[in-house]
């Protein structure tokens, strides 16, 4: 199954709803000519001024628009939080914050262009809901669903170069999806990894492991109930984020699981990116690999855990580069 | 065209009774938080008191009502001089005044337009009132409506950069619907505005982003009626009404100080000298200021 990228999704929605405006800061020469041609009185590329962005984005909501507002997600999400929290999410306005090259799609730009921290800044506005959909089949779904959802919504937009996941094409905001059935280990994924979860999934079940996938598209609020269904009986819950560790999925799991009423609670391993800066250049590949974010790094990790979970087998599993672990009630965190 | 106003000799004229009962009502809210933004509220009340009489086309038995002017307070922390407008206009019960800052009162140290009936929008973090009145004066627009946009921004809030951001949009997008309000009180929170981040030549700023200029003493309310339909009435290009102010206007002991911006520990005793000097016949009303 092939789709149109989540341009032409926006142009779509957009010239099919006169609520919807559009709001670019200064993207890339060529992008939306469809729109600003058919609808340019709802076509607005303002210039490199996020935090007027959002602000304009919610006083053009407060009079009954549904704003898309476009940039970098970076950008988007750490140069305007108070204009997110305040003009959108403290009037609960229906803006909608799309972000471009999230998680390491820049690295090769260095760390002021990697979007590495924008689940944890936003998870901490009241109201929010940020989404991160795996490929562009999803985010089309969900970007059609985010114009009658209530409130401010972030989306991290994929690059559009991801292999087609038919079975996320009906994905509900909301409603995380178990892409495979979990087993002793079960992976919460989001955004682009999930890809990288499924074939780490496929390496562990090739190893004896059974391991299910759970495809966490909204990070938040996290869906606790359909999480927690699906640990039970599991021995071993791995996160897998293009994020930092530190106040992203990882931590939406871990929050969950030890609120929830459950005992015991599963080991929790999470993946993502440490407590410093991202170094280095590269390709984003390059970094996923440098931070353990790849099938054979999850595998490897998540089979060490196992190996020690199991009765009369001893020994410290191996701690590879970019995962934290947390066990039991007693969590403990590097971060 | 008036002759610009050099803003040397604002509120030389004395008060009269409205601007001393709405500065009571004031009073009355400070007298219940125990605190508040003396200055900051005192300097705005005529500038308040014109747009609410003679400006702003409001319903305040529908706030809501959509063809109403937007008025965006983007100064929120003056918001005991909104208060009292609104209360005199009917938009709440004056009797509210006495609950301001208390647990469950609709009326915040800063004002939010979900709690306050005719609160626009709510702030408190200076530097998004501008953004937010752009776009609620683009959304008018494109919906065909009459309604106009009016933001209140402190001088000292004119730091943020983001007002300037706004700008430059408002100025980009002809936005003659939109009327910036600055209540040029010339003290910020720690001292001058002129030491802290010297402003000006404010006029010259905000002509060379694109906007109509003109200035006023903004404790004359004749002056302030002209000038706010002067500049409702701009076409082509947003409009900037810089309204020169005295800071804690009408208490000659909190007047042009920095220490009266904001002030907690309000006691019995301050409430009472408030209320004498702001009484029908006081020096306020009788001579003006001469605290300059």
């Amino acid at each position: 199954m092939r789709t149109h990228s989540v341009v032409t999704e926006i142009e779509e929605l957009t010239l099919a709803d006169p609520r919807i405006v559009f709001i670019g800061s200064d993207l890339g020469a060529g992008l939306f000519e469809r729109l600003r041609k058919e609808a340019p009185e709802r076509f607005f590329m303002e210039g490199i001024s996020e935090q007027h962005l959002v602000g304009m984005a919610a006083g053009m909501a407060r009079e009954g628009f549904i704003p898309f507002v476009m940039t970098i997600a970076t950008f988007l999400t750490r140069r305007c939080l108070e204009q997110i929290a305040v003009d959108a999410a403290l009037h609960g306005l229906p803006v909608r914050l799309l972000g471009t090259g999230s998680g390491l799609a820049y690295a090769s730009l260095g760390p002021t262009h990697i979007a590495v921290d924008d689940f944890a800044l936003l998870r901490a506005v009241p109201g929010m809901t940020v989404l991160a959909p795996a490929e562009t089949l999803e985010a089309n779904t969900l970007l059609r669903q985010s114009v009658e959802y209530p409130g401010p919504l972030y989306m991290r937009l994929p690059r559009g170069a991801e292999e087609p996941m038919p079975e996320l094409a009906a994905s509900e905001i909301g409603r995380p999806v178990l892409l495979r059935e979990p087993g002793q280990v079960l992976i919460v994924s989001t955004g682009q990894l999930t890809s990288v979860a499924l074939d780490a999934r496929e390496l562990l079940v090739a190893r004896g492991i059974t391991a299910g996938v759970l495809h966490a598209h909204t990070v938040h609020p996290l869906d606790r109930a359909t999480l927690t269904a699906s640990t039970a009986g599991v021995e071993l819950v791995m996160t897998v984020e293009e994020h930092r560790r530190a106040g992203g999925l990882g931590s939406a799991v871990l929050e969950a699981l030890h609120d929830a009423p459950l005992s015991p609670v599963p080991t929790v391993l999470r993946h993502g990116v440490g407590d410093s800066f991202v170094s280095g250049y590269g390709t984003r590949e390059e970094q996923l690999a440098r931070h353990g974010l790849t099938a054979e790094a999850l595998c490897d990790a998540a089979e060490g855990v196992m190996r020690s979970l199991v009765p009369g087998e001893r020994g410290e599993p191996p701690e590879p580069a970019g995962s934290a672990r947390t066990q039991g009630t007693a969590a403990h965190s590097r971060e | 065209m008036p002759t610009p106003f050099a803003g040397s000799a604002a509120g030389a004229a004395p008060l009269d009774e409205r601007s001393l009962a709405l500065r009571r009502s004031i009073v009355d809210a400070l007298a219940a938080a125990g605190q508040g933004h003396v200055g900051s509220s005192l300097s705005a009340v005529e500038i308040l008191r014109v747009l609410y009489d003679d400006i702003l086309r409001v319903n305040p038995n529908d706030p809501r009502w959509p063809d109403r002017d937007r008025f965006v307070f983007s100064k929120g922390h003056g918001c005991l001089a909104l208060y009292a407008i609104l209360a005199d206009k009917g938009f709440f019960a004056p009797a509210l005044l006495h609950s301001v800052g208390t647990l469950d009162s609709p009326l915040g140290g800063h004002p939010e337009s979900h709690a306050a009936p005719g609160v626009e929008f709510s702030t408190g973090a200076l530097g998004h009132g501008l953004s937010v009145g752009t776009g609620m004066a683009l959304a008018l627009r494109m919906q065909h409506r009459p309604a106009r946009v009016f933001v209140l921004l402190g001088d000292g809030e004119l730091d943020e950069g983001s007002v300037w951001e706004a700008a430059l949009s408002a100025a980009h997008h002809r936005l003659d619907s939109l009327c910036v309000l600055v209540d040029r009180n010339r003290v910020q929170s720690y001292s001058d505005t002129e030491r802290i981040l010297g402003l000006e030549p404010l006029p010259d700023k905000w002509r060379s982003f694109g906007f109509a200029v003109t200035t006023v003493d903004g404790h004359d309310v004749a002056a302030l009626r002209a000038a706010l339909r002067q500049a409702a009435a701009t076409m082509g290009r947003p409009s900037a009404v810089i309204c020169h102010t005295i800071k804690g206007k009408g208490l000659p002991f909190a007047e042009n100080s920095a220490f009266w911006h904001y002030r907690s520990g309000i006691d019995e005793q301050q409430v009472s000298l408030m209320r004498a000097a702001l009484a029908t016949g006081s020096r306020s009303a009788e001579i003006g200021s001469q605290n300059k």
